[in-house]
């Protein structure tokens, strides 16, 4: 218990006016950024990179978690109320958070992410304050077949089930990985499929084709039907707030699968975006009600909220014990921890009591501070949705383009953004499905190093992907869930001459 | 046709030096009129992004700018983002672009949009160091005893790790190799950090990090460096770790492996075409922040070599740099242009 | 079969795309999305060496995959054609109402650079809101307040300039 002990005196550190000053000051600004769709969590931290320059490094930490928590929730905003995810992370809470909308139920949709967040998170952090001797020992055992393990996991738990014409399910996750080869090979140390182009260099921006695919091609849709709103606006009442709150324990097997699931993501490090899509995933597969994700079911939003705020937390120790960004966000933290003086090892938790324990502990008030002020800013949202749809239209074009410029500040990514935009529009009137081309493009290029990273420690032989049994069993399970639909039709087509007979 | 566009373009250049030379006390008075744009070519947390970010936050304390400072970071293909960036904005200036060798190295093996004479040097502010680096707990207790291993062993079964392909590490690696004439298998990551997490996890036998890349791993008993390649021993520093300090380590050359001195420089470029007292200018201005008390407790802290080279001398490293490359590369098969 | 045949879509809205059309157009497409990265990937080594597969590998074989599948569902569509045929994906009117939403993106993003982004996002809601009959109050407040708002946000809180043309020049804001 002595990390308990430890706890209680980074309470000691964390809790003074400044310090809470700071995560509120934080918190806001990260629900901005969060909000806006190019700005995500990393433009913010590294907006507030400079002022901290000046600060101690506990206020520092204090101010540029804070700013992280607040993105992360204000990407869930826009994903619910515009279809437009504001953060990667929240691409999956469209999935159910949208219709949840559009049925008039934006209000619980919120309320529902929020707070299933604000579960994950704390889940999170209570695993950060109890196991982190362990986790880091755990994390070092990671080589690269462990990683591509981690990946194929949770490519294999989100697309096996997934419905969808499988051949257009193909073609989407084929686009995916083949944008995500676009730009420097760090293997060979080519460029790959950029024509001689120089704005490829980079790499097809992730951010970008998601901008293009959901806003514009969103609102594309909509404007093809007809000119009226999709989410109807509806009156937000702290009545209809705490109905859904009151509702929420009930989701306590989401509620806890997406927090391991979460966890599991963080420390491995696969990463938030790809961890709320293998929770999204696998409680289509494995809940009561999976049948109906995707028309608006409240787990659907639960899921990956949890798992992506679960995952966001828990990477945060690797990256203090090890050095290990699992993210952009903590990239650019880890920067910081540097220029404040801190090298990131094991003996940081030694030798800098103050500022991880601090840090910690301000994780658990600065989550709470984070709930309560975005719940705030949703009577905000909904006085936008009461502007008519033919003046929001045009707004929220201009901050897909704003959003695509601030990715890379290029005229290129704009005309992307178009593009994609037609993309999305296509793929949805013809049925193809979206978010396995999202998937494949958050974790494609990362999956195919570590695999001929694998190949050439083991000399090209695929027996290192069960040369141990940890990963031998992520493998193992991996290949179980997507081999189970073929499995489970094969057995139901064999079954069923025998019933018949 | 080509041949007069280039004398063409000779003339204007000319033309435009020229005409800012004219009066004289202008030349010297020239300041950024707007915000500058410190372009970095690598990710957030990089070696190269905390480089510009502590130089900005210098800029910052002593006001060395009469105007604010943007960092962007273009960190795309290994920084070729960055460099194309800075190559594109010709005569900007207001773009500073920050990096390492790599300005002059990338481009001999891979495709990129830029020639290492294109960009207008400005100043080298500090040199990386590199040290052969192993777990902690391995039998190893010297770098020689680690090259007779290799030898003994299977050589291809000896993995030693590194950031990127065909960059900084993997060219140090090849030499290595060549030093002991022996084929080791090099493993590709993303970043420093990585590979010594891959290293202290005993996935990988040996790396070849900055010391800053791995201090924090030495401190707590993962990692630690058996030679550095410098050409005399770091100056003594107190213990990082059982006693043993930087000042403590080999040269690697005193080990056996025969390579005197590689050091990474970290580098400031403006675009291509700028006038020369905007070069001039920029150039002072980090001289200052050199001098600063701060930029000395920095390359102290990271294990940098503190040494500032003007543009003069930058052009001759760059010179020198790219021919020996030029050779290794060629050897190596990994040239391009 | 017989049901699906012959639904128009609500409003009585004319024909333009029927879905039969709009999958060839889509397996189009996808053909020359793989050929692409079959081409780009053919400039490095798409075989399977010795420490496993090369840089070109994974794309040629992506590419490869995106062309069968894209052959695979232009059959499927042939065989259903006259379903497909008879379905209407797109009518005259949602066509025209999605060019005259998707136009003045394209002439937003080509603005953009030339003319700064504050002054084409400017023209491009002014234009919008007074095309919809909001009035030309409406149409001055939404612009000039687009502009003051992410000029302050993106100028001075975010130091993360927008692009910006010769009227920023002008102003001597540039």
């Amino acid at each position: 218990m002595e990390n308990l002990e430890a706890l209680m005196h980074g309470f000691s550190v964390a809790i003074s006016f400044q310090h809470i000053a700071l995560m509120i000051g934080g918190v806001l600004l990260g629900i901005l950024v969060g909000v806006l769709p190019g700005l995500g969590a990393p433009n913010g931290v590294t907006l507030l990179l400079p002022l901290t320059f000046t600060m101690d490094p506990v206020s520092a930490i204090i101010l540029l978690t804070s700013t992280y928590w607040g993105a992360l929730f204000g990407g869930s905003t826009t994903s619910i109320l515009f279809n437009i995810p504001g953060e990667p992370s929240s691409v999956a809470t469209t999935f159910d958070g949208h219709p949840m909308a559009r049925q008039g139920k934006a209000t619980e949709a919120l309320t529902t992410a929020f707070l299933s967040a604000g579960f994950g998170a704390f889940v999170g952090i209570v695993v950060i304050t109890l196991l982190s001797g362990f986790v880091t020992s755990f994390a070092l055992r990671f080589a690269p077949p462990e990683y591509f393990a981690v990946y194929f996991l949770a490519f294999a738990s989100f697309v096996a089930f997934g419905g969808g014409a499988p051949m257009k399910t193909v073609v989407s996750i084929v686009t995916g990985f083949a944008l995500a080869t676009v730009g420097m090979d760090i293997v060979s140390g080519g460029m790959r499929l950029t024509f001689d182009m120089p704005e490829l260099i980079r790499g097809v921006s992730f951010l970008v084709v998601v901008i293009g695919l959901f806003g514009i091609g969103e609102l594309l849709l909509t404007m093809e039907d007809s000119l009226e709103f999709r989410p109807v606006a509806t009156t937000l009442s702290p009545r209809r707030v705490l109905a859904a709150a009151r509702d929420l324990p009930r989701q306590w097997v989401a509620l806890l699968r997406s927090a391991a699931i979460g966890i599991w993501m963080g420390i491995t490090p696969g990463g938030p975006t790809a961890a709320s899509f293998m929770s999204y995933g696998l409680a289509r597969r494995f809940s009561r009600n999976g049948h109906k994700f995707g028309t608006g079911e409240a787990e659907g939003v639960v899921s990956p909220e949890t798992a992506d705020h679960a995952a966001g937390t828990a990477a945060m120790l690797p990256m203090l014990a090890l050095g290990i960004p699992g993210s952009a966000t903590a990239a650019v933290m880890l920067g910081g921890l540097m220029i404040w003086g801190l090298n990131p090892g094991p003996m940081l938790f030694i030798e800098q009591r103050d500022f991880v324990w601090g840090m910690i502990a301000s994780m658990y008030l600065s989550n709470i501070v984070a709930v309560v002020l975005v719940l705030a800013t949703v009577p905000l949202f909904a006085a936008i949705l009461r502007l008519p749809f033919t003046i929001v239209a045009p707004l929220i074009v201009v901050v897909c383009t704003i959003s695509a410029w601030s990715v890379a500040s290029a005229g290129f990514d704009l005309w992307l953004m178009l593009v994609f935009g037609v993309v999305g529009w296509g793929m949805k009137k013809l049925d193809y499905p979206i978010a396995p081309l999202v998937l494949a493009m958050v974790i494609g290029d990362k999956a195919e190093d570590a695999f001929r990273q694998s190949m050439i420690i083991s000399h090209g032989s695929f027996g290192i992907f069960w040369a141990n049994p940890l990963v031998g069993g992520i493998a193992t399970l991996a290949l179980a869930l997507l081999l189970w639909p073929l499995a489970s039709l094969a057995l139901r087509r064999l079954r069923r001459p025998a019933a018949a007979g | 046709m080509r041949l007069s566009a280039a004398a063409l373009g000779a003339a204007l250049g000319l033309a435009a030096t020229a005409a800012t030379s004219l009066p004289a006390y202008a030349q010297a008075a020239w300041k950024p009129s707007k915000p500058v744009e410190f372009v970095v070519s690598s990710g957030p947390g990089g070696g190269t992004d905390t480089f510009a970010r502590t130089v900005q936050s210098i800029i910052a304390k002593y006001e060395l700018l009469p105007v604010s400072v943007i960092v962007s970071n273009k960190g795309g293909g290994s920084g070729a983002e960055g460099f194309v960036y800075g190559r594109l904005a010709e005569r900007d200036p207001h773009k500073l672009i920050f990096g390492t060798n790599n300005e002059w190295l990338l481009p001999l093996v891979a495709k990129v949009a830029w020639k290492p004479s294109d960009l207008t040097p400005v100043a080298a502010m500090a040199f990386d160091e590199f040290a052969i680096w192993v777990k902690a707990d391995s039998p190893y207790k010297t770098a020689a005893e680690y090259v007779a291993a290799l030898r003994a062993g299977q050589a291809s079964e000896f993995r030693m790790g590194g950031s990127q392909s065909k960059d900084t590490d993997e060219i140090l690696a090849r030499m290595v190799e060549r030093a002991i004439g022996i084929r080791f298998t090099y493993v590709p990551f993303r970043g420093g950090a990585e590979v010594g997490v891959q290293l202290a996890g005993g996935h990988i036998h040996s790396n070849v990090n900055n010391p800053s890349e791995s201090i924090g791993g030495w401190r707590g008993g993962q990692v630690r460096p058996v030679c550095i390649f410098a050409p005399q021993r770091l100056p003594a520093s107190a213990p990082v770790h059982n006693g043993v300090g930087w000042g403590d380590i080999p040269t690697c050359a005193e080990q056996g492996i025969n390579i005197t001195e590689y050091r990474m420089p970290r580098t400031v470029f403006l675009p291509p075409r700028v006038p020369e007292n905007v070069a001039a200018y920029y150039a002072e201005v980090m001289k200052k922040v050199f001098d600063t008390p701060e930029w000395k407790e920095f390359t102290e802290r990271t294990l940098q070599t503190a040494r500032f080279l003007g543009a003069e001398e930058m052009r001759a490293l760059m010179t020198q740099e790219e021919a020996a490359s030029r050779a290794l590369f060629q050897d190596l098969g990994w040239l391009v242009n | 079969m017989a049901q699906e045949s012959g639904a128009a879509q609500p409003g009585g809205d004319a024909p333009l795309l029927s879905r039969l059309v709009l999958e060839l157009i889509g397996a189009l497409v996808v053909l020359g999305f793989g050929a692409t990265v079959i081409w780009g990937a053919l400039e490095h080594e798409v075989g399977w060496g010795e420490d496993g597969p090369q840089a070109g590998t994974l794309p040629f074989w992506l590419g490869l995959v995106a062309m069968l599948a894209a052959v695979v569902i232009a059959i499927q569509a042939l065989r259903k054609s006259e379903v497909l045929g008879a379905q209407v994906m797109l009518g005259r009117k949602a066509a025209q109402q999605s060019a005259a939403f998707l136009l003045p993106i394209a002439a937003l993003v080509a603005l953009a650079v030339p003319l700064g982004l504050y002054l084409a996002m400017g023209i491009y809601l002014f234009g919008m809101v007074m095309w919809h009959g909001h009035g030309l109050k409406a149409a001055v407040i939404t612009a000039v307040s687009a502009i003051l708002f992410n000029w302050v946000a993106f100028e001075y809180w975010f130091m993360l300039p927008l692009p910006k043309g010769p009227i920023e020049a002008w102003l001597g804001l540039a």
